[in-house]
């Protein structure tokens, strides 16, 4: 493995995020491990029941309210080890030095406040600055975001903006603070092809000229494509790939990886059938004993049934967790 | 293959709305002049962005929502002012398939009494036996298991009630279905399955589909022929070798470029369009893309595009090009 | 390279009732509650043969006795015994408040269903009459009923049941605007089901829970509004052994004679209160809560 002279922005270990409801515990995320290199966006990747948000929430520690508790795990932002902190200590974190922007922005803005009050208000709540200075802060970040006409957008309220413009508040919202990290949760995925498009040439401009530290929570690969530098692909609240964007999508390990990348019709490819990972992802309260996606594999060997696999680890940190590279269980090796 | 199934002709849905209580009545056009046939057979795409009507569109031809102007026929016949009662001769052969799985099955009936449902509508069985045996085989013709027939919808994930909904509409032997965004709400990995599913039926039934999505990767894959729509009505028809490859229309073009592709070493040219979509109740006059489009002139401001054939299977709606 | 075939996940099958009867077992107090309304219903059936003395049986020697091993509940001023007396009026009380609520649900569930469902004019009159009837004070009105009618037990029942309609036409039309224009009811109309099949077997079923709900608190409030026009005087006449109506005997001996007032107002109470810790419950345990 190579050495990276980039610091790690955000290292999780061993995240567990368990759920308890009245019908049994609810595994969401359990014992996921996520680098984060300052200035880079990484990609995690997941279908329903992988576990993808919840991690962000973990992270942001946004599971107060429901039945959710992070039950095991180290995370650690810059240096510091922020798993056990109290809500408090969260609370100063929130906004400032971790920001959210999450899929439906017009019900994450407040409804009744004007949009240049909510941009204030964080900034109030974290910073010293008089209100005339947050109001400057408020108009700059606006306009770094590309949103026409921004003096006025500070005076209008959320439903008189468009899809779009919401989504380029939240996200001037989110980085108004210059937080070190910025977690998008499916930014996009409600948003219209072309609005997407706009959004996406947004975040990769910001990426250039501020450059924060990015985790990207999607389901659509071809997003990852456009904005991702490094991706970790989700199953059943674990990740069982990761590395850098262009190897994950030229060279993919682990067969759900494979399966996923096979099965979505590609614009320009003409095929009769598409390749399609068989069955469904498992009832959360009925997982499957060993490999959780090994019912559904087309190359699942008998151990992959019986115990879970390690990580094993290719070139340049893209790694994988699956029998198959396991030279003693009967695999091909790396 | 060139018998026409479905011939819409001029077709409008104006929805009224008062602003305010003394307000003017004005009208949000969803669906504004629509004029096309689909062929028995074919699978005809419909895409567009949100507020350009295809949804609207799709309930219109069921008559779920009655049009404002124009004619729907099926086959020969003009059901345009059919009754309920009327209505259901002509729904026995033209089916719906909707986006939410979640919401399209009712949750108090169980799997066999949602699929038993249409044949008790039309009166095509009564025989409890005879019942449960086309229930059985139309699970089994989605892919689902016989035992499925007991269960309630909670307990099945979205792709298996996609299905459902699918079996559901199969029970009438239909000629025709509208699909309106069935794979848009199922994770990537059920989505080719489901999309599977459709075309292996399309074979086996001899189907003919109307194929009404957002994704323009999806309907590349299913369809025969797409229609762009934007605002209420098309902007461009064609085959979908042409249309994808060589697309004419401006709002085509930025579609297509909008796209995000798998594959991180693509370089694409993108057309970013500036603003967003008119407010329908509002539409821009002239051509509806004018205010958007990179490549406007005087003309489009004012002069409604006419039909401009390029080809037997391509045509576009655009001054550029008539 | 063996492909074991995935076990059947789903092993958790569970119908709509079967959900609700594991939330119910959770409701402890509706649960008790329950079971004492099963008493009541007991009572009410077998009343007239179990009770120790005759409702009417007059006993000049033992007036206004308060309560022993002989009369539990002690004599009312003609040596009537209470305890009987309470017990032969559980079967009147609960029927009023059986036959009125079950009325208003009928009927207010039709006008709901109706009102709902085509809109328009019919709706606007539905609504203004319950909008009319609501705007009186609930006990006003039903005096007013009772005095267009003529005093009497049925005319008692049907003036709750005319007061409990609106509730049922409102709780059910709301519901079914929001149903009406859910996807399954559109996917039921592009099959060709006709109107009334979708208000009876769609629309209608999704307001059952709440009907449900509703019905048990409304026998409460009615059994509490039929033993109140009683005591007014316009209910049932003596010696009719009703819950109010022995309420406005004891009046004049309240000071005196505590028990004959006790015994009859604990009834009502605890009969009105189990309804509605039940009908708490039940709203509880049918929340539809999809989404768990």
């Amino acid at each position: 493995m190579t050495e990276h002279k980039e610091k790690n922005i955000l290292e999780i270990k061993n995240l567990c995020t368990y759920f308890f409801t009245d019908s049994g515990t609810i595994k969401s995320v359990d014992g996921v491990d996520i680098t984060l290199k300052e200035g880079s966006t990484l990609g995690i990747v997941g279908e329903s029941g992988s576990g993808k948000s919840v991690t962000a929430l973990s992270i942001m520690g946004l599971l107060m309210g429901t039945t959710g508790k992070v039950v095991d795990g180290k995370i650690i932002l810059d240096g510091d080890d922020i798993s056990h902190i109290t809500p408090e200590q969260q609370r100063k974190l929130r906004g400032n030095q971790i920001a959210m922007i999450f899929q439906e922005p017009m019900t994450s803005l407040n409804p009744v406040m004007k949009i240049g009050n909510q941009i204030m208000e964080v900034i109030l709540l974290h910073q010293k600055v008089t209100k005339a200075q947050a109001r400057q802060m408020t108009l700059e970040i606006l306009k770094k975001t590309d949103i026409p006409r921004a003096e006025r957008i500070m005076d209008e309220y959320p439903f008189q903006l468009s899809g779009g413009q919401r989504q380029r508040v939240m996200i001037a919202m989110g980085l108004v603070c210059n937080p070190k990290i910025l977690i998008a949760d499916e930014p996009t995925t409600a948003l219209d092809v072309t609005i997407q498009a706009q959004i996406l040439d947004l975040m990769n401009h910001l990426k250039k000229t501020i450059g924060t530290s990015t985790i990207f929570v999607t389901h659509n690969l071809g997003v990852v494509a456009e904005i991702c530098d490094e991706v970790a692909v989700m199953y059943c609240g674990r990740v069982v790939e990761a590395g850098d964007v262009y190897r994950i999508f030229a060279e993919p390990k682990h067969p759900y990886t494979k399966g996923l990348l096979a099965s979505i019709p590609k614009l320009g490819e003409h095929v009769e059938r598409l390749d399609c990972i068989p069955g469904n992802v498992p009832n959360p309260k009925f997982m499957p004993e060993g490999c959780k996606f090994a019912p559904r594999c087309a190359e699942a060997m008998d151990i992959c049934h019986e115990k879970e696999p390690e990580f094993y680890e290719f070139e340049n940190g893209h790694k994988s967790k699956c029998w198959l590279y396991d030279k003693k269980e009967g695999g091909v090796g790396r | 293959m060139k018998k026409v199934l479905l011939h819409m002709d001029h077709l409008k849905l104006y929805y009224p709305v008062r602003k305010g209580v003394f307000g003017k009545i004005k009208y949000v056009k969803a669906v504004d002049d629509v004029s096309l046939d689909i062929y028995e057979g074919e699978v005809f795409g419909i895409v567009g962005e949100s507020g350009c009507g295809k949804s609207t569109l799709g309930k219109v031809i069921c008559k779920l929502i009655p049009p404002t102007a124009g004619e729907l026929h099926y086959e020969d016949e003009d059901y345009t002012g059919y009754s309920q009662r009327q209505m259901i001769k002509i729904r026995k052969n033209m089916q719906m398939i909707f986006q939410d799985p979640y919401a399209s099955l009712n949750p108090r009936m169980s799997i066999r009494d949602i699929i038993a449902e249409p044949l008790h509508i039309h009166s095509l069985a009564s025989d409890p036996k005879e019942i449960d045996q086309r229930v059985v085989s139309l699970l089994q013709k989605v892919g689902l298991d016989t035992y499925h027939a007991n269960r309630y919808p909670h307990e099945f994930s979205g792709g298996q009630r996609q299905r459902i909904g699918i079996a559901r509409a199969l029970a009438v032997e239909p000629k025709l279905i509208i699909a309106d965004e069935p794979v848009s709400a199922l994770d990537v990995s059920i989505q080719s399955q489901v999309l599977n599913l459709l075309n292996d039926l399309k074979k086996d039934l001899a189907l003919t589909y109307l194929f009404i999505s957002h994704d323009l990767s999806v309907v590349e894959h299913i369809c025969d022929r797409v229609g762009v729509m934007y605002l209420g009505d098309f902007v461009e028809v064609g085959d979908k070798y042409s249309l994808y490859s060589e697309p004419k229309h401006p709002y085509t073009k930025a579609l297509l470029s909008a796209v995000p592709v798998p594959d991180p070493t693509a370089k694409r040219e993108r057309v970013i369009l500036e603003g967003s979509i008119p407010s329908a109740l509002n539409p821009p006059t002239g051509c509806k893309f004018h205010t958007r489009c990179p490549n406007c002139m005087e003309r489009c401001k004012n002069e409604t595009p006419k039909r401009t054939m390029l080809s037997d299977t391509h045509v576009v709606y655009c001054h550029l090009y008539d | 390279m063996t492909k074991k075939k995935q076990k059947d996940q789903n092993t958790d099958f569970s119908t709509p009732f079967s959900e609700f009867t594991r939330k119910f077992k959770k409701q402890k107090t509706a649960i008790v509650a329950g079971g004492f309304i099963l008493l009541l219903c007991v009572i009410a059936i077998i009343a007239y043969q179990i009770v120790p003395y005759g409702i009417n049986e007059y006993d000049y020697s033992s007036i206004l006795k308060g309560p022993s091993a002989a009369h539990w509940f002690g004599t009312d001023e003609f040596g009537r015994d209470i305890f009987s007396r309470v017990l032969c009026g559980t079967r009147i009380s609960l029927s009023v408040g059986l036959v009125s609520v079950t009325t208003a649900a009928v009927t207010g569930t039709l006008l709901g269903l109706i009102g709902g469902y085509y809109g328009g004019w019919i709706d606007s009159i539905i609504m203004r009459i319950c909008d009319t009837l609501l705007a009186f004070p609930g006990l006003i009105l039903a005096i007013g009923i009772v005095a267009i009618l003529g005093p009497g037990l049925y005319n008692v029942v049907i003036a709750v049941a005319i007061f409990g309609i609106p509730n049922f036409a409102r709780l059910v039309r709301s519901t079914t605007l929001q149903l009406k224009n859910s996807v399954y009811v559109m996917a039921a109309r592009s099959l060709g089901a006709t109107d009334s099949r979708i208000l009876f077997r769609y629309i209608l079923p999704g307001a059952v829970p709440n009907i449900i709900v509703q019905y048990t608190m409304s026998i409460g409030s009615s059994i509490l509004t039929a033993s109140s026009l009683s005591f007014l005087g316009m209910g049932a006449s003596p010696p009719t052994p009703e819950w109010g109506l022995l309420l406005s005997n004891g009046r004049n001996y309240m000071l005196t004679a505590m028990h004959v007032t006790i015994f009859p107002g604990l009834a009502i109470f605890m009969t009105v209160l189990s309804f509605n810790l039940l009908g708490d419950g039940l709203r509880d345990a049918l929340d539809p809560k999809l989404n768990e």
